[in-house]
């Protein structure tokens, strides 16, 4: 059985040992020497390189975007730099006031060239791909993108100082998401992957994630699933004292980093959330051995006990990840003898 | 007991993340004849220490840290023209960054705050600072101490990178190297040649004094050199 299989027997609810290495575009493109800017640029002709290294390692889910959440705030006027190593940042807020919310044009976004060339870069590497992995395209969530429109500094302030601004943003963010997103799904992709790094338990309260970010998460949520396309939720850092929110959202599949105990946070999401996760990316699978790896892959498998698990890393790997221990990784989590 | 009220006040405000009141507060204190450094040392630092204090505890987070340290400003830009300059506290030189590729620089932000309120004369290089850019700002201002900030897995390579760089231009020897960042780990400092690893921002101000060897009593005393 190939990778894409596994995961779709996985999220129909069978217990298969499925395992992805959380390797995405930009991995792909840094381990030949690309930085991400040369996908927006180009991205017919990137995309060949991108799949060859997807093809070279056995991971049942291939992420493709991670690199570029920002292109649909690129597309509403926002300047970004693209610095040679790293994800590309704002120069400046694409939103310092109310006004400049009137100001934003969401239609531009479907019409986008760029938008619409990455759109066709994803149906191209699915069929490239075929059953070796499932792609999952990541489109950033309405919080973390909120923080990226103002600045997340000024946004955290904004959390106390003018919630009523929060909110428009909030709301704004939202249907940009779905202005964004939904043509991704429509065209076909499988798996739609929403990251909200900002929502964290490491940089936000339990009490302002239940406020400002589970409406949004879970209206979005709602509407891919609604289209029948499975979401992968992941928050990085600490979400243990928020799980059981996420619960309540209801991603098909949640992905937790290395600092959530898996067998508490498989207790709170229950049984019809499939878990994933949580070797250490740097500590163990970067600057691990391959032992280390094998160690840490196995401690987590147990950890999940008997429920739907998807072995992973807790977040994305760095391009210079040895492929010894991405391999070693995969080897393990599909059951296969390493030595 | 006025004086100690006073302070308590001030330290409060800061901890209720009021600037308006921590700023109020601190004239008023400045009025009753109170020493500035002991105003800054006991009501404003003391109310920042608190909150960082409750940060470590997970009873605040970076939103409400951040709004503590802009109440903790708004007193020192009222406190501060009245401080005679030999007054200041100095416990030593800084240089803080976010590595090259990165430029989430909230934390970074965040240690800068705690560094500066404890005495230390912070140089800020932002964020996305290549290995060359911080070994340069060391030598030129002859740093005690480097502080290297990363969020991302994908850029903590880089802090070997600017480790080495000091290696290579006969620095290391001179500057000691603090590292942190949400996927730092203690052994992944060690592992990199660093000298010390900082939690969150108020941890980070501890091990840095003690790396310096700095005790609280110097501390309290504004010594350094």
């Amino acid at each position: 059985m190939e990778g894409r299989q596994r995961v779709l027997k996985l999220l129909k609810g069978a217990r298969v040992r499925a395992c992805s290495v959380f390797a995405t575009e930009f991995w792909a493109l840094n381990r030949r020497g690309y930085g991400i800017k040369s996908l927006l640029e180009d991205p017919e002709g990137l995309l060949p390189v991108v799949a060859e290294e997807a093809q070279n390692i056995d991971s049942d889910i291939f992420f493709f975007l991670a690199g570029l959440t920002s292109v649909p705030l690129m597309v509403l006027g926002g300047r970004f730099e693209f610095p040679e190593k790293g994800a590309p940042f704002a120069e400046a807020p694409l939103v310092e006031d109310r006004d400049d919310l009137k100001e934003l044009d969401l239609k531009k976004i479907a019409s986008d060239a760029r938008v619409n060339q990455l759109r066709q870069a994803s149906v191209e590497l699915k069929r490239i791909l075929r059953d070796r992995a499932m792609v999952a395209v990541n489109i950033r969530a309405p919080f973390t993108q909120a923080a990226q429109m103002v600045g997340s500094e000024n946004f955290m302030r904004l959390l106390y100082r003018d919630e009523r601004f929060v909110f428009e943003l909030l709301e704004i963010s939202t249907e940009i998401f779905l202005a964004y997103g939904l043509p991704f799904v429509e065209s076909g992709a499988e798996m739609i992957y929403v990251s909200d790094p900002v929502a964290s338990g490491d940089l936000i309260s339990r009490k302002h994630f239940e406020r400002y970010v589970y409406p949004y998460l879970k209206k979005i949520v709602a509407e891919i699933k609604r289209l029948g396309t499975p979401v992968l939720l992941h928050i990085c850092g600490d979400t243990a004292d928020r799980l059981d929110l996420i619960r309540e959202i209801e991603p098909d599949i949640m992905s937790v980093d290395h600092k959530v105990d898996l067998e508490k946070a498989g207790e709170i999401l229950g049984q019809r959330i499939c878990l994933a996760g949580n070797v250490d990316p740097s500590q163990v699978m970067e600057y691990g051995s391959r032992e280390e790896v094998e160690r840490k892959a196995l401690e987590c498998m147990e950890k999940a006990g008997n429920r739907r698990f998807l072995l992973m890393p807790g977040c994305e790997i760095s391009p210079d990840t040895p492929l010894e221990n991405i391999k070693t990784f995969l080897d393990v989590g599909h059951g296969l003898a390493t030595k | 007991m006025e004086f100690e009220g006073l302070l308590k006040a001030i330290a409060n405000s800061v901890l209720s993340m009021d600037e308006e009141a921590t700023a109020e507060r601190t004239q008023e204190a400045l009025a009753a004849g109170i020493d500035p450094l002991v105003i800054i040392n006991e009501g404003l630092v003391a109310g920042m220490n608190q909150a960082g204090k409750l940060f470590e505890e997970n009873e605040y987070f970076v939103p409400e840290l951040l709004l503590c340290s802009d109440a903790m400003y708004a007193g020192l830009s009222v406190v501060t023209p009245h401080i005679e300059r030999e007054e200041n506290l100095y416990l030593g030189s800084v240089v803080i960054g976010v590595v090259e590729g990165d430029t989430h620089d909230i934390g970074k932000n965040l240690v800068k705050v705690m560094l500066e309120a404890s005495g230390f004369s912070v140089h800020d290089l932002g964020r996305n600072v290549p290995a060359k850019a911080f070994v340069e700002k060391v030598r030129e201002v002859n740093a005690d101490l480097l502080c290297l900030s990363t969020l991302m897995t994908t850029t903590m390579g880089e802090m070997k990178k600017v480790i080495d760089l000091l290696e290579k231009e006969n620095l290391r020897g001179r500057v000691k190297v603090l590292v942190g960042g949400a996927p730092i780990s203690p052994s992944f400092a060690s592992s990199i040649g660093a000298d010390g690893y900082g939690e969150n921002a108020a941890r980070a101000v501890r091990v840095a004094k003690e790396m310096l060897g700095i005790t609280q009593a110097k501390a309290s005393q504004g010594g350094g050199r």
